[in-house]
């Protein structure tokens, strides 16, 4: 990793991670300073305490979800890059338009891969489905068990809108209010996400909606 | 055939009288020579030229950016607004918890992970402009001669003459206190020892502020804190004692250290009754609180002083003071520091910096300038508990200073916060879904089924 240098950021890196991650020349300086005074051991590396020595992210009910999006294969230490990488997740879409870059490959930013981090927040196993053990988990995290609150969705099927009883095994689908079917009306179908490595090269993934089987991006 | 020793023991004797009749007599008596008033002018002067200079330098640089651009954009808004805004189109009952729902949570806490509130208030403040001192520089670009050559100068400026001049007055000051008080000491007690007392905690604590060429301006003197009450004032560094006695005597409160700090906490307790305690002692929050209330009640002692955030904060706002100070039911008097960052850095972080070397920075930056503010007195009031009370003087002061009022408790610099908060979050949630559940529109929601 070199020597402790916590202001060298070389600008051969600072180049790479601009390409990487789309962020700006300023974006990536400020970062990487938050990125050291988080840094409490200087070994260029953050760990999982370091996250939670942040207030407000312990305080956080899906604060060990979303630290662990940090480390990803079970690492225990991530460095600048990946830190970077997991963060690129969160620039605005619209900025993908301003610096359009010729690479083929999928900017981070991505809609798709904005929702596929969401989708590791419920899939802790890492099995790319959400079981209703999952489900049920993120619930009683948000909500620390109160019983008033619960899990309404569709079924798998078409039309959905049905109540499900606690006993019915289930695999569910991620639901996100910005992929609403044009077509169908109030209660919308429900949305299944094709993970971005089994759609045809070189074309953008495709999202479809259950209830009308309409292509929806 | 003169011998250089004796000529540098000459030169030394000199210029330590021209310190003595020049720096150390006026300061006792409270006068000013001006000296310092110019000085503070002409660096004013010099630190605007300099940003005007930085700010032109990096437009002129190709790919040069604010340092402070704000790098999220926030949508602002409570929980329940937002929370509003993500379930909008889902439409779900009251009571349903929506899969999208996790999604505020998680933008929350990737802001927080980018930048929080609480652990920046430990460490030093981020200037808008470089104050032509290395330790502030943060992105050092080389941008004109003239600035260098400044820079330059300032440091030969600070480390060759400024600095020992102040090491020289501090020495002096101390001392003076160490001898005074114990010689005060010796008096029976009467008011003329009282009087004396004062004279010689003033005396000595004016000379330690011009150690550290401070310049104070106190606002609103006639809301001094009185006999028998208790100030209150936002902590930053140990060196606010000596800001603030500089304009009144005030019963210090604290533990005992051992060393040349011990020394000095003896001596001065022989003079007037300082509340030092033992370190075991401070644990114990009762026998704390009882012998507060015991000076307060004797109406005639000196106003006891306590920062009551329990922790040294950079100044940029105040952190949750402790009710414990606010249970002992005397009249309570706020007061609001403010330090001109553009100076000195006046915070000590105790993480990184010992005592010893805080002393050395401080009295290598320029000047310490800051605003003193007292407020009107208060008194808890009838139903209101101390936490209450507390947080009441917290937002009084943060507003008088200019500094950020937030509720966070100033042992998170070293400690976990507490899991209650977390509940609280959850909470929150819980009650937000429960209620703001969005009623369907008409019928085109199927009715629910059994499965």
């Amino acid at each position: 990793m070199g020597s402790r240098a916590s202001t060298l950021l070389r600008e051969e890196e600072i180049e790479e991670i601009k390409k990487e991650t789309g962020f700006s020349h300023s974006q990536i300086t400020r970062l990487y300073s938050r990125f050291t005074s988080l840094d409490k051991g200087e070994n260029g590396t953050l760990s999982r305490e370091d996250f939670q020595r942040i207030p407000e992210l312990a305080i956080n009910p899906l604060g060990d979800r979303i630290i662990n999006a940090f480390f990803p294969d079970g690492e225990d230490q991530v460095n600048f890059r990946g830190f970077m990488r997991t963060l690129a997740h969160f620039r605005p879409v619209e900025d993908n338009e301003k610096n359009k870059n010729l690479s083929n490959t999928e900017p981070l930013n991505s809609r798709t891969n904005k929702l596929h981090f969401a989708f590791q927040l419920y899939d802790l196993d890492r099995d790319d489905k959400i079981s209703r053990d999952e489900l049920l988990q993120v619930g009683a995290a948000l909500a620390h068990g109160d019983t008033r609150v619960c899990y309404v969705g569709g079924g798998g099927g078409g039309g959905g809108g049905g109540r499900f009883g606690l006993n019915v095994q289930l695999q569910a689908q991620l639901a996100g209010p910005a992929l609403l079917c044009n077509v169908c009306s109030a209660d919308f179908g429900l949305v299944q996400i094709m993970p971005p490595s089994s759609g045809p090269s070189g074309s953008s993934p495709v999202v479809t909606c259950n209830c009308c089987e309409l292509a929806v991006t | 055939m003169t011998d250089p020793v004796s000529a540098a023991a000459a030169v030394f004797q000199l210029w330590l009288l021209i310190v003595v009749f020049f720096i150390v007599l006026p300061a006792m008596f409270g006068i000013s020579l001006g000296v310092s008033g110019v000085y503070i002018q002409v660096l004013v002067r010099i630190l605007q030229w300099a940003t005007v200079r930085i700010q032109r330098g990096r437009q002129e640089q190709p790919g040069g950016a604010t340092p402070s651009a704000g790098i999220i954009e926030h949508t602002g808004g409570s929980m329940e607004e937002e929370m509003e805004q993500l379930r909008l189109s889902r439409r779900p009952e009251a009571g349903e918890f929506s899969l999208s729902d996790a999604i505020y949570f998680c933008q929350k806490g990737l802001e927080s992970i980018v930048e929080d509130q609480v652990t920046q208030r430990f460490s030093s403040e981020e200037l808008a402009s470089w104050n032509l001192l290395t330790r502030t520089n943060q992105n050092f670009q080389y941008i004109s001669l003239r600035l260098t050559i400044f820079w330059v100068l300032g440091v030969f400026v600070r480390y060759g003459v400024l600095l020992p001049l102040r090491v020289a007055l501090a020495v002096i000051g101390l001392s003076w206190l160490v001898l005074g008080t114990t010689v005060v000491g010796f008096l029976p007690e009467s008011s003329m020892k009282n009087w004396l007392s004062e004279l010689v905690h003033l005396t000595c604590y004016r000379i330690c502020a011009r150690g550290l060429s401070a310049t104070i301006h106190y606002h609103n003197k006639e809301n001094r804190p009185q006999k028998g009450g208790i100030c209150v004032a936002n902590h930053t560094t140990p060196i606010d004692v000596v800001i603030l006695a500089n304009d009144g005597c005030y019963a210090m409160v604290g533990q005992i250290h051992r060393g040349l700090m011990g020394v000095i906490q003896r001596s001065m307790v022989r003079s007037c009754p300082h509340i030092w305690f033992e370190r075991s002692e401070m644990k114990d929050r009762h026998a704390v609180t009882s012998r507060l209330r015991a000076h307060v009640s004797a109406r005639t002692k000196l106003p006891i002083l306590i920062f009551p955030e329990g922790t040294c904060v950079n100044n940029t706002s105040v952190l949750m003071f402790k009710k414990g100070s606010f249970e002992v039911r005397g009249t309570i008097h706020p007061v609001a520091i403010k330090y001109d960052p553009r100076f000195g850095d006046a915070f000590w972080n105790s993480t990184k910096y010992n005592m010893v070397s805080y002393l050395l920075r401080m009295m290598t930056s320029w000047a310490i300038v800051v605003n003193v503010w007292y407020l009107p007195p208060m008194t808890i009031q009838a139903g209101e508990d101390a936490a209450h009370f507390a947080s009441r003087v917290k937002s009084a002061i943060a507003r008088r200073g200019g500094l950020l009022d937030l509720a966070w408790d100033g042992g998170l610099k070293r400690g976990k916060v507490k899991d209650c908060f977390r509940e609280e979050q959850q909470k929150m949630y819980s009650s937000t879904v429960v209620q703001n559940g969005i009623e369907p529109p008409g019928s085109s929601r199927n009715p629910p089924e059994e499965e």
